[in-house]
This record gives structure tokens, sequence and C-alpha cells, in this order.
């Protein structure tokens, strides 16, 4: 049972990580590499104000999300205004940039070593210390990012959102400003990896750089293409999914010696069946 | 929702209550009777794939020589590996499942230490006797069911620093670092011991993982004159640095750490004559014979590690019973002397290796030997 609410926590952060990709990438078409960085800011600075000031875990989460929209807000300022492949590999470069912040800013993030003895969240003298009730807690983040979600992509402003994916020059005929447009949700959905950031660092009590290069954004982006972009209920599935799916396989009997790796090619097998099968994701109703 | 993505969704949800439905039907070590499971995390797959691949073997053949002679009181021994990539993630999953669902009496592992940092609190908190092969200081102070086989970093850095400064009598060093926490690790207790030597450090780089183009380091170096270079790195990076620094027309000699130990750094003709530190590990003729006869493969610097972790656990089984609490008693006061690694395993109060050793080797003729000056 213990062992079932790992997977459902981890499946719940990437949960919230999928829903605010989706905001950006599904809804609004710009796709985005550089995810786990916010994700990452967001864990780091939980992780600091907790360990270093005892700060409460709300309030640092608050912060992780304040500090990760700023950067992002800059971030949005400068690539925003490219043009689509050059805005993606504008933003796997500032992936690479803020890893490489974390991995060298050692009187900070204790670089390479990471910072461990992280505390669980505590409000009016209650600690999610238990799995159990740490659950609950994502899962109540989970639903607010989701609605969330849901009340950005059924108002004007995401009907806006929606336009500027399938014609941005059309959008700017009819007068609205698409650049601020796009940096405004690109903000919004760094906010939401920042999040997801803090509880993580909560959970596993460590964290680390590695947790937060590139190769994780890109997980996190094939989240939303599997969930279907536009969709964030597929986000949620397709995160439940991914994060289940290599751990269910630790119980398929393959000899020892093979497991760990027939694993990965089972993992990504089971991708590529499904990309072939249903291109448009999940419940996506859109493609790229 | 149209019935498509309907159907999709219905799918999805059997799927994972088949997943649930199976994961909670395995069962764990039972008491009195049945086999003994004993978990090991170790990264499989991945960048770090090669020390899950060298622990293996030790481990297989430890539980193969144990089961052969009739168990532990009759009671055979079930090994359960997971994976745990070298990442917190991974460790975190790994030790979960081995915890929570194989409910194993032991865990062997992680050999990182990212993985180790995530994992050990799990395994602290469920009072699961685990013996790490992780080297990142600090470790075993996540609790007292956390023992360690091998040294801690700190340990290494500080060994080096005297060696260079005292043995060598080089007096002005350069250090060029992986940033992991491994070389992080050495480089700070190398630095600081160095220092207090009163040994000056002339330049400190580090590098990524995985760099092989290390011209414009050296070159920053080569500018500060140091007489030795120390290059805690991993074998790759090594490599280039010794060819890198021949090309550059760099003298000084170079000093590494004990990850050179591999056919990897020792075959190329450039890093004949490098020296490095290493914990002081036996991998007698014999075993490395047994390893290959029994599983195939070649007995490399993790593999007698794995063996003696295993046969420490079979050991304290067989004294102490599988309760938590009497096997970690029993780790505290362990004093085994019928390991293949080293002499005398026994742990101090941290639980880190008492009589943890060190020695210098050479790269000769694409092998290493112990050196002496």
């Amino acid at each position: 049972m213990e062992y079932l609410i790992h997977i459902a926590v981890l499946a719940c952060i990437y949960g919230i990580l999928g829903i605010s990709l989706n905001l950006v990438m599904g809804e609004t078409g710009l796709i985005s590499v550089t995810h786990a960085a916010f994700y990452g800011l967001g864990a780091y600075a939980v992780a600091f104000l907790l360990v270093g000031f005892g700060i409460n875990f709300f309030l640092a989460t608050l912060a992780g999300m304040i500090l990760a929209s700023g950067v992002a807000f800059a971030i949005g300022v400068v690539f925003l205004r490219l043009k689509e492949v050059y805005y993606v590999l504008g933003t796997v470069g500032s992936n690479v940039i803020l890893f490489s912040v974390l991995l060298n800013w050692n009187s900070v993030t204790r670089g390479p070593l990471g910072i461990g003895g992280i505390p669980r969240p505590e409000i009016f003298g209650f600690r999610f210390s238990e799995n159990e009730a740490f659950l609950l807690l994502v899962l109540a983040a989970v639903a607010i990012t989701y609605a969330i979600s849901v009340l950005i992509t059924r108002s004007s402003f995401g009907r806006v959102l929606n336009a500027i994916r399938e014609d941005e020059d059309v959008v700017s005929v009819f007068g609205y400003s698409v650049y601020h447009y796009k940096l405004v949700i690109f903000t919004i959905g760094a906010a939401f990896a920042a999040l997801a950031g803090a509880f993580l660092a909560s959970y596993l009590t460590y964290i680390s750089p590695f947790s937060f290069t590139v190769v994780e954004s890109i997980f996190i982006l094939s989240i939303v293409v599997l969930g279907g972009l536009g969709s964030g209920r597929g986000a949620l599935i397709a995160a439940g999914i991914l994060v289940i799916t290599p751990e269910a396989l630790r119980f398929v009997g393959f000899t020892p010696d093979i497991a760990a790796q027939m694993r990965q090619v089972l993992y990504g097998l089971i991708l590529i069946l499904l990309m072939l099968y249903r291109p448009q994701g999940l419940l996506g109703r859109f493609r790229i | 929702m149209n019935t498509k993505s309907k159907a999709v969704v219905g799918i999805v949800a059997v799927l994972l209550l088949i997943a649930g439905w199976w994961i909670l039907g395995v069962q764990g070590t039972p008491e009195g009777k049945g086999p003994i499971k004993i978990g090991a995390s170790l990264p499989l797959t991945g960048e770090a794939a090669s020390y899950g691949e060298m622990t293996k073997p030790g481990i297989d053949l430890a539980v193969r020589e144990i089961n052969d002679s009739g168990g532990i009181e009759g009671r055979p021994i079930e090994i359960v590996y997971e994976d745990d990539k070298c990442s917190s993630e991974g460790g975190s999953s790994a030790f979960n499942k081995l915890v929570a669902v194989d409910k194993v009496a032991a865990v062997i592992g992680p050999v990182c230490s990212v993985a180790a940092s995530a994992a050990l609190p799990i395994a602290q908190k469920s009072g699961v006797p685990t013996l790490i092969i992780a080297s990142a200081p600090g470790l075993t102070k996540i609790g007292d069911y956390i023992f360690r086989v091998y040294p801690s970093d700190s340990l290494q850095g500080k060994f080096a620093a005297e060696y260079v400064f005292n043995t060598l009598g080089k007096h002005a060093v350069a250090i060029l670092y992986v940033k992991n926490d491994w070389g992080e690790g050495l480089k700070d207790t190398f630095n600081r011991r160095f220092t207090e030597l009163g040994g000056t450090v002339t330049l400190s780089e580090g590098i990524v993982q995985g760099r092989t183009d290390v011209r414009t380091e050296l070159t920053k170096i080569k500018a500060s004159s140091p007489q030795l270079i120390y290059i805690p790195l991993q074998p790759d990076s090594g490599v280039a640095v010794a060819k890198q620094a021949k090309a550059l027309g760099i003298n000084a000699p170079l000093f590494g750490g004990d990850f050179f130990d591999t056919k990897e750094f020792t075959t190329p003709s450039e890093t004949a004559g490098i020296l490095f530190t290493i914990g002081k590990f036996n991998n007698p003729e014999e075993f490395k014979a047994r390893i290959k006869s029994e599983t195939g493969a070649d007995s490399a610097i993790l593999t007698p590690l794995g063996y003696d972790a295993l046969k420490v656990f079979a050991y304290v089984i067989g004294e102490a019973g599988i309760d938590p609490q009497a096997m970690q008693r029993e780790l505290s006061d362990l004093s085994y002397t019928d390991g293949e690694s080293q002499p005398l395993i026994s742990f101090d109060k941290d639980g880190d290796l008492e009589a943890a050793q060190f020695e210098v080797r050479v790269v000769k003729s694409g092998k290493s030997e112990p050196f002496e000056k």
C-alpha cells in the first residue's frame, strides 16, 4: 500500500507539471523545453528556505512560485519574440543555463551534493509526515491546478490563447498583443511548475540538480503530447501512465539479468505504439 | 468526451486496477519459513549502469554459495534487484518498493550518492538495515540503520592530500574535478587538508560529468604552474586529460581517484604512469576466477564489495534472525573477518568503516598495480 501511495504522489507531482505545461504548449502552442528548470527553481526555493531559515512550507512554496514566475518573465521577454524553432532552442538554452546555476552556485544550492533533510509541510501544528496525509495534500494541489487551468481555458483570455495556437497573425490583425498573451501564460505555467517542485523537494526530502535537466523537460513535454495537446485531463492521465508504467513493469517477471534493461525497452515500445495509434494523444483534439 | 476518449480512459483505468492488485499481491518475507528476501538497489540502466554491473555478480555469487550450502538455518536467500537509475526519484521508488512491497529483511546499495540521499530516509524510517556502497560524506548520518562498506570520500580526499604533500613532496597543486557529489567531496576534503598542511592550491576547476574536451581548463592550469595536478575525474574525462595534457606540453604529474581503476582508464597508452588513490580492497585472483566461472563476469572493484555485503547480511541474520532491531545491534558490534574485499569489516558509531584503508596505485602496461615510492 505504501508503495502505491508513493507512486500516486509522484503521479500527482507530474500531473501538476503536465497540466501547467499544457497551458503553455497545448492551449497556446508554445513548445517549451525549459519546464524542468522552473520545476527545479520551486524545489530549490523550498529546500533553501525550509532548511536554511525554517520558513513555513506554504510560504516557501509561494516564494518559489513567485521566483519561478519572475525568472520565466525574464526569459519570456527575451525568447517569446523569437519565432518557432529559434524560440524552442532558446527554451532549451535557458534550461541548460538554469541547470548550470543550480549545479555551480555552491553557496546556495550546495552544488552537486544537493540539499538533504528537507522537512515535510506543516500547518497549524499538523505535520504531513505520513505519506497518506502528504498524498491528500498533493491531490488538493492537483485539484486546484486543474481548476485554475479549466478557468483559464474557458475564459475569454483562454480563447485568445487558443486562437494564437491556430493562427498568430490573424489574432494580431484583430488587435490583440500576441506577445503579451504569450508572456502571461508562460509566467503562469512556470508558477505551477514551481508548485510541483515544492512538493517534490518536500516529499523526497532531498534534491539535487540532476533532477532538473533538459531530459526532464522532455519527459514533461512527452506527458503533454501523450495526453493530447489542449487537454488538461489528458495531461493528468498521461502523467499517471508515464509514472505508473515503469513502476508496474518492475513486476513483470523478467529474469533479473535483463529485467532493468527490458523494462526500459518495453517502456519505450509502449510510448511508440501509443504515438503510432493515437498520434493526437489520449484525449487530444489537435496536432502540433 | 467522445466515445473513443471514454474507451481510452476506461482501458487505462482497468490497467491501473490490474497493476494495483498485482502489486498488493506480492508476498514479503514470512516469519519462520520460506525464503529470506534481501533487496539490492543498484543503477542497472543509465549513465552509471556500470557500477550496478560490477556489483551484481558479487551478490549473485554470494547468494548461490549460501543457497547451495543449505541457506541460513534452512531458509534460502532470495535477492530482489531494483534499478535506481542513479537518480533521486529512482532511489526513492526502488526503496519504497523493496520496503513496502517485497518487505525485504535488508537492503544492499545504493551505489550512487544521489540515489542514496533520497532513499536512505525511507530505510531509516521503516527500520530496514541497509549496507550502502555510495561514498558521499554524511550519508551514514541519516540514521543508525545505515552502514557503509565503502570508505567515505572525506577520508579519501584527506589521504590523497597527505600523500601528495608528505610522500610525493609536492606543495603547489592544481585541482581539476568532476562536478558531481563524488568529485566535489574529494576536492573539498583534499583542498582543506592540503592547505592545512601548508600547501597551496594554485587553481581549482570543475567540469561537468562526461566532458572530454578539457583544453581550456588545462591551459589555465598550465599558466598557474603547479607541481602536480589532482584530477578526481571519471575515467572518460581522465583519459582526455591525460592525452590533452601531453599535447599541451604539461609536465606536472597527474594524480587521480578511485574511479581510475578500470580497463577504460588503464588501457590507453597515455595514462601510463598516472597515480591514483583507492580504498584498499582486495580482489584476490582466486575470487576473480570463481566469479568468472560462476557468473561469467569480470570481477572489478565493486564486485567483492557486493559479495561481502551479502555475506555480512547472511552472517548477521544467522546470528540475530530477521528482527530488524537485533540485526541493527549485530551490525553495530560487527567484527567480520571472512570478507574477500578487506580483512576486517567493522563499523564506527556513524556506521562508517572503522578500519578504512587506502593505497596509491600506478597505471602500468594496461593495468594498475600498487605504487611504491
